[in-house]
């Protein structure tokens, strides 16, 4: 009998110790990138001529449209309004509105879609996907080592080059006849309906237009690329690309998965990132120029539309510049940004383990032995008292 | 709205409370809960007439919500239900099941609508469960209430739907 409970006694000391050995974590973590409202605040300034945010918009060219249109349905005025009020700008009329907001949405909705942030299952599947991490310009799975850099780099490039080239196709489709200028009645045609998920109410059905919707995803990857990549010290160069998916995993490597995903330097309210914020605003005015001449160049000749498409290609490459040769074996050329991101990168967050049995799962299974133990002794002392 | 509110409280007053007035008696329930579904509590009181085993009540009902989005200021004031039920005992006494309505009003500033928009609300209690502690206190626990609030009615509307689970301590004087 004693032998039998210093065996027990064992063996619960052995799976307690187990339960306190410490193990490798693997768990899911939901980021985002600049968190809101930093991209709509970067797209309101590269609305304008600059920061000041006086006079025209830069985006649509004056004589596209006839007249000025604008979404005066109450869903979409109330949508407005709330997205005024979040960066603290109104409107000077209802087309400048209309454009603007059309954006707005555009741009937030590569990191939210349709529904909550705190809708876990969802937000997994978008920020986790394999394929699509181009459009927070962040590495895909595959994209191993310094090339993998450029493999990224050249994907983000391609990503917003679609999006701006579907952009214009719709915007085409919003004209009556070719050449013709937008009327209100040929908006419809490239009118869309997108999820817009606010607090409380839920998904929320609204109309946007479909061109400039798109365009405000293609100026939030060209964004994400300044809060999502080492660049060099005067922000003109890539030198690493970041990296979501595999950084909250089990198998990341920074030498082979580029740098972790970094929620500092997601943070435009820190003013040690207003370097990379203003590069993101300059650059999406860039982009916003260059549409705009592709725009204006839809009723011009070939070779003036060409030269419009070039010049978009070579805005597009201008502010996405890859620079090889600082890599993680030279610590990123020491460039401050490393160290910046380094300070919240994105890691493994809960303590379960693939190697090993969960600690509280461990003890558990200790505590029921012995209950058993006593069980099983107490039905033999009975046994032989009868 | 507060038109049919004004007719409700008369027809109670001029019908509920003399018929009600031969052998029924006052009491008066003090609720909290929970809800899982749309994250939120509640705090809410009942005092009304009741016969042997059918009764009228007035409802208030404080509603805070429970925001996930707003890390930093996520307990939001929510609503205030204020309304009217009816309610029937049965089973010995020892379950009781209440139906009520009323008026449901924001407290704070959403995204899109101020504090003070009203609407209506709709909340069914099928079945709660009733412990006598003494002659004049009896615990109750709802182990599921259903509660439909629309504070805002116009534009995007803005509406609750709760699962609700609570307890309950009813006092009914002797």
């Amino acid at each position: 009998m004693k032998r039998a409970r210093s065996k027990l006694s064992l063996a619960l000391g052995v799976c307690i110790a187990a339960a306190l050995t410490p193990s490798n974590a693997a768990a899911f973590k939901i980021g985002s990138a600049f968190t809101d409202p930093c991209h709509e605040q970067i797209t309101l300034r590269g609305f304008f001529q600059d920061d000041s945010l006086e006079g025209e918009q830069i985006l649509v060219p004056s004589n596209i449209f006839e007249g000025k249109a604008a979404n005066q349905s109450a869903t979409w005025l109330q949508i407005a309004q709330y997205l005024e009020s979040e960066v603290d700008y109104t409107f000077r009329s209802d087309f400048e509105r209309f454009l603007g907001i059309t954006l707005f949405i555009g741009t937030r909705y590569p990191d939210q879609a349709n529904f909550a942030i705190m809708d876990i299952n969802s937000l997994r599947d978008l920020h986790l996907a394999v394929e699509g991490q181009e459009g927070h310009a962040l590495r895909a799975i595959d994209y191993d080592f310094e090339f993998g850099n450029e493999q990224a780099v050249l994907s983000l490039r391609d990503y917003i080059r679609e999006l701006v080239d579907e952009a214009y196709e719709s915007f085409e489709g919003s004209r009556p006849e070719s050449g013709a200028a937008i009327t209100k009645t040929s908006l419809k045609n490239q009118t869309v309906k997108v999820g817009f998920w606010l607090d409380f109410y839920g998904t929320i059905d609204v109309e946007v237009w479909r061109p400039l919707f798109l365009l405000g995803k293609a100026a939030h990857a060209l964004q994400d690329s300044f809060a999502h990549t080492y660049r060099s010290e005067d922000t003109k160069n890539i030198y690493a690309v970041g990296n979501f998916v595999e950084a909250i995993s089990t198998d990341y490597a920074e030498s082979r998965d580029g740098p972790r995903h970094s929620d500092q330097t997601d943070d435009c309210q820190d003013p040690r990132v207003k370097p990379l914020v203003d590069a993101a605003i300059n650059a999406t005015r860039a982009l916003f120029f260059a549409f705009r001449d592709y725009l204006a160049a839809s009723n011009a000749d070939e070779a003036t539309r060409l030269a419009a498409s070039a010049n978009l290609d070579r805005v597009i490459a201008e502010q996405t510049a890859y620079q090889s040769g600082c890599g993680f074996e030279n610590n990123y050329c020491e460039t401050p940004w490393a160290e910046l991101a380094k300070e919240a990168e994105t890691v493994p967050l809960l303590g379960c383990t693939n190697a090993s049995p969960a600690p509280w799962f461990m003890t558990l299974a200790g505590l029921l032995c012995l209950q058993w133990y006593r069980r099983r002794r107490r039905s033999t002392d009975q046994e032989l008292i009868v | 709205m507060l038109y049919l509110y004004r007719i409700a409280i008369a027809a109670y007053l001029t019908l509920g409370i003399p018929a009600l007035s031969s052998a029924s008696s006052l009491f008066i329930n003090t609720q909290s809960g929970l809800s899982f579904n749309s994250v939120s509590a509640n705090l809410g009181v009942e005092a009304g007439i009741r016969k042997p085993s059918y009764g009228l009540f007035f409802k208030a009902d404080w509603n805070p919500w429970f925001s996930p989005q707003a890390v930093q200021d996520a307990l939001k004031p929510g609503i205030m239900n204020l309304g009217i039920g009816v309610e029937h005992l049965y089973f010995n006494d020892r379950c009781r099941f209440t139906a009520s309505v009323g008026s449901s009003t924001l407290l704070f500033d959403t995204a899109l609508d101020e504090a003070w928009t009203t609407g209506f609300f709709i909340e069914v209690s099928p079945v709660s469960l009733r412990w006598p502690l003494t002659e004049e206190l009896t615990l109750q626990v709802e182990p599921t209430s259903i509660s439909l609030a629309m504070p805002v009615l116009s534009g995007i509307p803005l509406i609750s739907f709760q699962y609700r689970h609570g307890i309950s301590l009813e006092w009914k004087p002797q």
